[in-house]
């Protein structure tokens, strides 16, 4: 087991190099200067001169990357050029703001798609399985973006249910409860369609094979063959697929943060591409990231308490 | 298929409920249950909670982005002037109509020529952290802005000053290095700042901002609140709120939406579509003030046929302005504009522009075009290019680019963000641009001069250097009375507008903004930024 964790902590860091590098490219090679943005239409060309060389913007690619890579790694993630703050304060001030609604939308998701899903794979072509193909095509065609409008304008404006956006507060208060139903569904809900999907295909898959007769020819109750036998053989790529999806999770808490105006990562990053606040946009990426990496890694540690098997192997 | 089950358990009966049966409802009641718990049980229980009014004495503000910085030194967006002009004061202050008004300083003079201000600052002002307000203070806050490794996007305001000096505690001199009669309209846009807290806390002053005004800082969460309290030891204003709450909802719709189910007090700068949400809602008020932010369209003059004045007339009149901005714009949100200076700042010259102003003649331009390209000015297969920004101005820009082709000229459009916008406009390329530029400053000159002085950002965007301009502009910020000024004005509005067609110049910013009428005494003002608490206006919430 500990030379699978080596193995899987040694495979994440050419990952993240390359994922630095790639990411510092894409960010400086978009065209706009942020000394221009940071400065405004109105500034003189002089002051945007001096500003660049404040930035050390003047200096080479290479120069600034090797810089950026060798403070990152003593963990400085510098200073946005925007906020004029520390990188690292920002950043870890706001992860855990899209941390909670991405693990809140997972909550739900999977409160809702296991049971339907397994739901379908019992009675194929029934009502349930119909609904929750219904369910499953409308979670992947309905934008995030225009779901959460319409959530906002019928639970919020409407029904007055709950607060439009914004965080209350913490997770363990009501407010903040309150707050992170509406962003939660609205991420969560393409999640859930997948996996709805995709654990009805397993399931089906699992119950015709002969261990599922075989338990239940010895007799035991439909309860313990399905949790029991049929489902804990089906979650493996339901799993994956879940861990896959949560960087999809993390690329939909850029818009709903947005639309919900909620104060995390995401908004952090969207407005940091917009102002070319470089550091910013390579430290949240950065973080981002090494997030993904780790989620994936516990992924692959999960495996062998699922099945056996992987860890045999 | 048949269900598995079925054929293995025939004599399971799904639907039912019987002791360690898994049945269909089961599942279903699991889906139910555990799903729409999370939701419905935040939901029901505190339905008449939801949302509803902030205490009394808290206003609670939508902007729509998040503030960058708190410190006057360092900001160039509307959201952070917005906060901390409720929290630092200027020794003057633009009225209603803009005009400066004497505020932290009691008094002014001048020499004859313009070139020597002196200001009388008010005793007995303090600051937030108890620090007394002095010359020193004043002298601090404008030395930093004009220091140019501070790299302030304040400094082309005041950069007409040589020195600062506080010839006692309570009197600033201030040195020009030519005559500027217009430093009064320069200075109202200067806030002070505590110098020996700004030294304290260096660049983490923007993080712990003290002033002087009606409101103090408490605190600022990225992207989530700003917030701020009554100052109750001011020198002079009652503030009518408790607390003040800033809450940056990018998104225009969830602001609307905010504002209609009670979560905020009032929403800024209206955009069309969000007008048109709130408009015949209840409980919604909404305001618009005529307002001067004058948008354009502008030539990138980098060589022919861009550099030909003729050119720039044919595009002018392929297109109906007056009707594409009247399509674009709800009146509440923008009008036509005809000339670069709009009533209350003077001068007015707008009848005499708008009859003059070049209207859609097909005929003309595809005329001049013919002519341009018959002189090998124009290649025959040449393709204009426009670009714009991703909001109200691209629809501006479709109708240009349309009408173009209607005349058979090629043309094409590119809708990107500001940043690269800005950095196309440093290229050696012709562009047609639209921006938003000047109209919002109480004098003429700080409009005029740096849409179109030699050396200027805005004329370098146009690629712009013109003598016989330069010289008016330079005079005119030099001249005595409105009057003289005022026709200096006039000469160089006509001058770029009709007889150079520099820009297009294209509409006005109202401002509109909504607000719940629990708000009293809340009116938009001419410009996008306004104060909480002045001696003519204060701000209170029922």
């Amino acid at each position: 087991m500990g030379l699978y964790i080596l193995k899987r902590l040694g495979l994440a860091v050419p990952t993240l190099i390359g994922s630095t590098i790639i990411v510092f490219l894409l960010i400086h090679l978009a065209p706009g200067d942020p000394a221009v943005v940071y400065l405004g239409p109105d500034a003189r060309p002089e002051d945007v001169v001096t500003l660049r060389r404040h930035l050390g913007l003047d200096r080479p690619l290479a120069v600034q990357y090797w810089l950026y890579i060798t403070h990152a790694v003593q963990g400085d993630l510098g200073r946005s050029f925007y906020y004029k703050e520390e990188i690292s304060r920002l950043v870890f001030g706001t992860l855990p703001h899209t941390i909670e609604l991405t693990a809140a939308a997972l909550v739900i998701s999977l409160c809702l798609a296991l049971p339907l899903g397994i739901a379908a794979a019992l009675r194929p072509h029934s009502i349930v399985d119909y609904l929750s193909s219904a369910l499953a095509v409308a979670g992947v065609a309905i934008p995030v973006f225009w779901l959460a409008i319409m959530l906002i304008f019928v639970v919020a404006v409407h029904l007055q249910w709950l607060p439009a956006s914004g965080r209350g507060g913490p997770l363990w208060s009501l407010e903040g409860i309150r707050h992170i139903v509406l962003p939660a569904l609205a991420l969560g809900l393409g999640l859930m369609a997948s996996t709805a999907r995709l654990t009805r295909s397993s399931m089906l898959e699992v119950l015709d094979e002969e261990y599922v007769r075989t338990a239940r020819a010895k007799g035991l109750t439909a309860r313990t063959v399905t949790i029991r036998h049929a489902l804990r053989n089906a979650l493996i790529p339901i799993v994956t697929n879940v861990s896959l999806q949560v960087g999809l999770l993390l690329g939909g808490a850029f818009l709903t943060e947005t639309v919900f105006s909620w104060p995390g990562i995401g908004r952090l990053a969207v407005d940091a591409m917009v102002r070319r606040d470089y550091p910013l946009l390579q430290g949240v990426l950065l973080v981002t990231i090494v997030f993904f990496i780790l989620v994936n890694l516990v992924v692959d540690l999960v495996y062998p308490v699922i099945d056996p098997r992987i860890r045999v192997r | 298929m048949e269900p598995r089950d079925r054929t293995v358990r025939p004599g399971d009966r799904y639907g039912a409920t019987t002791g360690g049966v898994v049945t269909r409802r089961d599942f279903l009641r699991t889906a139910a249950v555990t799903g729409a718990t999370l939701t419905a049980s935040a939901m029901v229980p505190w339905r008449w909670a939801a949302a509803g009014p902030a205490p009394r004495g808290v206003l609670r503000i939508a902007t729509y982005q998040d503030i960058s910085q708190l410190d006057p030194l360092r900001s160039n967006d509307t959201p952070s002037f917005v906060v901390y002009d409720q929290i630092f004061e200027r020794l003057l202050l633009p009225d209603e109509k803009m005009q400066p008004t004497p505020w932290l300083a009691e008094r002014f003079t001048s020499s004859p020529d313009a070139k020597v201000w002196t200001f009388s600052i008010r005793k007995g002002v303090t600051f937030h952290d108890g620090g007394a307000l002095t010359a020193e203070d004043v002298k601090f806050s404008l030395d930093r802005i004009l220091d140019p490794a501070n790299a302030s996007q304040k400094r082309s305001q005041i950069d007409m000053i040589e020195r600062v000096e506080a010839a006692d505690p309570y009197t600033v001199k201030i040195t020009l290095k030519y005559s500027y009669s217009p430093f009064p309209a320069a200075i109202a846009q200067q806030h002070v700042v505590s110098k020996a807290a700004a030294q304290k806390f260096g660049d983490q002053y923007t993080k712990n901002p003290v002033g002087s005004g009606p409101f103090r800082f408490v605190d600022w969460v990225t992207n989530d609140r700003v917030t701020l309290e009554r100052n109750p030891k001011h020198w002079s204003l009652k503030p009518g709120i408790d607390r003040v709450i800033f809450r940056p909802i990018p998104e225009a719709s969830t602001a609307a939406a905010e504002l209609l189910s009670g979560g905020v007090d009032i929403v800024q700068s209206l955009s069309a579509g969000t007008l048109a949400q709130l408009r015949n809602a209840p409980n919604v008020t909404i305001g618009t003030t005529q307002g001067t932010s004058y948008g354009f369209f502008g030539f990138r003059m980098v060589r022919p046929p861009f550099t030909d004045v003729r050119f720039r007339e044919a595009v002018y009149r392929s297109w109906n302005l007056d009707a594409a901005v009247n399509a674009v714009f709800p009146p509440e949100v923008g009008r036509r504009a005809y000339a670069v200076i709009s009533p209350p700042i003077w001068p007015d010259d707008t009848a005499y522009l708008k009859s003059r102003a070049y209207t859609q003649d097909p005929q003309r331009a595809r005329a001049i075009f013919n002519e341009l390209m018959g002189a090998g000015v124009m290649p025959r297969d040449y393709t204009i290019r426009v670009i714009s920004l991703p909001d109200v101005r691209a629809r501006l820009s479709e109708v240009l680019v349309s009408s173009l082709q209607q005349v058979g000229v090629r043309a094409t459009l590119q809708i990107t963000d500001l940043a690269t916008m800005l950095n196309l406009l440093r290229t050696e390329e012709n562009y047609i641009y639209s921006l938003v530029g000047g109209g919002g400053a109480p004098d003429p000159d700080q409009s005029l001069y740096w849409l179109f002085h030699t050396g200027g950002p805005h004329p370098t965007f146009l690629n712009l250097s013109d003598p016989v301009l330069d010289n008016r502009l330079l005079r005119a910020r030099q001249a005595f009375g409105r009057e003289a000024r005022s026709r200096l004005y006039t000469d160089i509005q006509r001058h770029v507008l009709l007889e150079r067609i520099y820009h297009m110049p294209a509409y006005y910013l109202n401002n509109t903004h909504a607000w719940n009428p629990r708000v009293k005494g809340f009116a938009p003002s001419i410009v996008a930024r306004w104060n909480l608490a002045t001696p003519w206006a204060t701000v209170s919430v029922t």
